[in-house]
């Protein structure tokens, strides 16, 4: 089929888009200094962070599946007022700005406040840990998973449970064995993007987590820090980051490429 | 002995139904949209919960002071949509019911493939769904429904989405195995009452307002019955050849057989027509139509652009479809005495 | 149809340029702007020092940009317009000098030393840079930026290790963990400790003034207000500067 052709003077805006998406990325690909890319990124600082970024994602991609799927199966099932406001909730940290989002983990879990002082009371003190990272990202990585995995239930019709159902399966069999399998390229690919969320956090984590190599400096503070020290080192691992992101969306689009066709 | 038994009400949906099935009876639902068959069916697959009375499933109070879930029920539920599971082969799709109640994978496997063979599709273990056609898909449905060994089987509206070839093997498929099987079996299609059901319920306005043997609806079909099935004239009777059928005596009709379902000569017979085929003479025109038969008109209706016309034939409705100006030619008025006639080719005849 | 639908694209384009002109600062009636890049520590004093210029120079507008002096030295080098360049240490200006950026001998204006902080009350008990931070959160400044740099060097004067359990980028990042309660104990410079007021306490720390940061001014060799940008760094080494660094703490 060949559909009816788009007017060709959205070239123009086109190019346009093109040009002021691409050109910042080229720019910084331009100044990256490649041939000493090995030894800025082999440097201990370097690779400490990325290996911390990596270990950080990877614990809240996981705490995210763990708490995030079962909200999203919820708010999935849910209309009416809680439901609204459940969905609300579970998508503004996603476009909460970075800084606000640290403030609100520092105000809510700080050492000096309410919950953060009970906590530290029972021993746990959260202050300046790698978990402490772990809970910034996951306060702004969640919501992709929700809302990802959220809307794919929403748009699986009903009768394959009800179907399920009354082949005997219990309700966790039905979760299990098929509500769940249905929509598992769309958690993959809100898996993904939680991960990429994650691995970009920076404001939140600078506000509520700090900055020490090895235990809180992520890769977006480090590059944070080597902006201020030395330019280079950053710019290289910008690369990392970019290359990270670009592998992350192309899993998410293949994933979504794959969902399962319905007979 | 009672295997199903519906005597309850959904207070939203103006739906109060009272229903009695046998065991291993074939019962047919007909009504129009919203006549409550649909709300039926929830009520005994336990996706309503009755506002008052119950509903009980082999003399097992599933809906009423108690309350059975769904996967608890023993009911297999079919629909337009085969809704095989996507992510699963066709196989694990059918094993599904089995594993599901406890089977071990291989007794489940095993009993899957015998399901597969009994509705013709063993070949198809390992497709994916999605390589189906339609009515694959629907055969697959059925084996995978019936592989749970369910009380009763709920079915709505299962050929409704396939084409005429591909329903009436999938059709042939589902009489074969829901004879004994206690189902119910929402259609608006005459075939599948004729091949399928045993037992018919008129439902309208959430209500069960006549049910019977479905022998005995065919045969003598009453309006409440007739105005269901989408205008076609249908008489039964006992087959004298492959292409006649004695619907009285000395009334025989002639006609094609339908090729899937042929007569059998001394079995009984379903015959169909159009109302659109049917001409109405005052006196014998002669001419190639094999079937003049000797009609009285009970009622005249105007339809817009054209007229229904009423009629009794050897105890049996007949309606034909005229234009105003022929009514007016024949000055058709009720108790009038008329031939009608039609071609045999217009007249399909089924065997059971 | 083609030609307007080209127009309309024009008009759309234009309107944008109006817009994005829009969200640029306006130059205030017929008067000029200047336009002056101070490393973080100088703001709020700088943005005073800038009110009184202003009111001295009728028709001009002075506008801050507030970063890490690296930060800046890096826009000054993509370009940026600027006027008048301030360093909170040598390595940057010397940096900026040495790509050809400012206009010849920046001054040393003043100096910053730094000093310890604790929360309100000094919950952890601190007294020092001594055994009392043992097992206590201490945040200071990464190596490499300013105040780091100078946190290391005291350190090192002083002969002790310090063990922090966050090195911040910025050392508004140290004084606000600190003004939080997150860190038992944070070092600053003494500007920082001033400007927190009376949500830290201030330990001083002996012999703070072995590793002081030198600030240097200057003029952008690029600027097109050579007279004003000089005149901006009289007001900033002359007494009305040099009393409000002192009194927010500067010179120490």
């Amino acid at each position: 089929m060949i559909r009816p052709p788009l007017p060709r003077w959205l070239l123009l805006p086109v190019t346009a888009a093109v040009v002021f998406l691409a050109v910042p990325l080229v720019a910084l690909l331009a100044r990256v200094p490649w041939m000493r890319l090995p030894a800025l990124l082999s440097a201990p600082a370097a690779v400490d962070a990325f290996l911390l970024s990596l270990r950080t994602c990877a614990v809240t991609t996981l705490v995210c599946l763990v708490l995030g799927l079962p909200l999203a199966l919820l708010l999935s099932r849910g209309t009416g007022r809680w439901a609204a406001a459940g969905r609300t909730l579970s998508t503004v940290p996603m476009v909460l700005p970075p800084v606000v989002a640290g403030l609100a983990l520092l105000i809510a879990l700080g050492r000096r406040e309410p919950l953060g002082g009970w906590l530290a009371a029972g021993g746990i003190d959260l202050a300046f840990t790698t978990t402490a990272v772990v809970i910034a990202q996951t306060f702004v990585a969640m919501p992709y998973l929700v809302v990802s995995v959220e809307g794919a239930l929403r748009s699986t019709p009903d009768d394959y449970a009800i179907t399920a159902a009354t082949l005997g399966a219990s309700p966790t069999t039905v979760l299990w064995r098929v509500s769940l399998p249905l929509v598992a390229p769309a958690v993959a690919s809100g898996a993904a993007l939680a991960f990429a969320r994650a691995l970009g956090e920076f404001g939140a984590t600078l506000t509520f987590a700090g900055s020490l190599q090895g235990t809180t400096r992520t890769l977006p503070l480090e590059i944070y820090l080597q902006r201020e020290v030395d330019t280079d080192t950053a710019l290289a691992l910008s690369v990392v980051l970019i290359a990270i992101a670009a592998l992350l969306v192309a899993v998410t689009a293949r994933f979504s490429r794959g969902a399962w066709s319905r007979p | 002995m009672s295997s199903l038994g519906v005597h309850a009400a959904l207070a939203g949906r103006g739906v109060d139904l009272a229903l009695d099935v046998a065991e291993g009876s074939v019962t047919a639902l007909v009504g129009p949209n919203g006549a409550g068959k649909t709300s039926l069916l929830h009520l005994v697959a336990g996706l309503a919960r009755p506002t008052s009375g119950s509903v009980r499933i082999a003399d097992r109070e599933v809906a009423g002071t108690t309350w059975v879930p769904v996967h608890q029920r023993r009911v297999a539920l079919l629909t337009q949509r085969p809704a095989l599971f996507p992510h699963l082969d066709v196989l694990a799709n059918v094993a599904f019911g089995p594993r599901s109640g406890g089977a071990t994978a291989a007794d489940a496997r095993t009993r899957a493939l015998a399901e597969l063979d009994a509705v013709g599709c063993a070949g198809l273990a390992s497709r994916r769904p999605q390589d189906l056609s339609g009515g694959q898909a629907q055969r697959v449905a059925i084996a995978r429904a019936l592989a749970t060994d369910p009380d009763v089987v709920l079915l709505d509206e299962p050929l409704a989405g396939l084409d005429v070839a591909v329903a009436t093997e999938v059709r042939h498929a589902l009489a074969a195995r829901l004879r004994g099987q206690t189902s119910l079996l929402v259609t608006h299609e005459l075939l599948d009452i004729w091949t399928i059901a045993d037992q018919v319920a008129v439902l309208e306005g959430g209500r069960v307002v006549e049910s019977g043997p479905a022998a005995e609806l065919l045969a003598r079909p009453t309006s409440a019955f007739l105005g269901r099935l989408s205008g076609t004239n249908l008489f039964t009777g006992t087959a004298l050849g492959d292409t006649v059928l004695q619907i009285a005596p000395d009334v025989n009709l002639h006609g094609l057989p339908d090729p899937d379902q042929p007569l059998t000569v001394g079995l009984p017979g379903l015959a169909s027509i159009q109302p659109a085929a049917v001409a109405l003479h005052l006196a014998d025109p002669g001419g190639s139509p094999r079937n003049h038969l000797a009609a009285e008109v009970t009622g005249i209706e105007p339809r817009g652009h054209y007229v229904r016309v009423n009629l009794t034939v050897a105890g049996q409705p007949l309606a034909a479809d005229l234009t105003g100006q022929a009514v007016a030619e024949l000055a058709l008025r009720p108790g009038l005495r008329v031939l009608a006639a039609f071609k045999a080719t217009q007249v399909r005849l089924y065997g059971r | 149809m083609r030609r307007g639908v080209a127009a309309g694209l024009a008009a759309g384009l234009l309107l944008g340029a109006t817009l994005l002109t829009a969200c640029a600062p306006a130059p205030s009636g017929s008067g000029t702007t200047l336009v002056v890049f101070a490393a973080s520590s100088l703001n709020p004093t700088f943005a005073t020092l800038g009110r009184e210029f202003e009111a001295a120079h009728p028709g001009v507008t002075v506008t801050f940009s507030f970063d890490g002096s690296a930060a800046l030295v890096d826009q000054l080098k993509a370009g940026a317009p600027a006027d008048v360049f301030a360093s909170a240490d040598t390595a940057n200006m010397d940096k900026a000098g040495t790509a050809g950026l400012i206009g010849d001998g920046p001054a040393q204006f003043t100096t910053n030393s730094l000093t310890l902080i604790v929360p309100r009350g000094n919950p952890a008990g601190i007294t020092g840079l001594d055994e009392s931070l043992d097992g206590r959160k201490l945040v200071i400044c990464a190596d490499g930026v300013p105040c780091g740099t100078a946190t290391r060097k005291l350190a090192a004067a002083l002969g002790i290790t310090l063990e922090p359990v966050s090195e911040e980028t910025k050392v508004t990042d140290v004084r606000t963990k600190v003004e939080s309660g997150q860190a038992d104990a944070g070092i600053v410079y003494v500007t920082d400790a001033r400007a927190s007021g009376t949500k830290v306490e201030t330990l001083p720390i002996t012999g703070a003034d072995t590793a002081r940061n030198v600030y240097l001014i200057g003029t952008v060799t690029a600027s097109t207000q050579a007279t004003l940008a000089a005149e901006f760094v009289a007001l900033v080494t002359g007494e009305l500067g040099q009393q409000a660094l002192k009194a927010a703490g500067f010179g120490g």
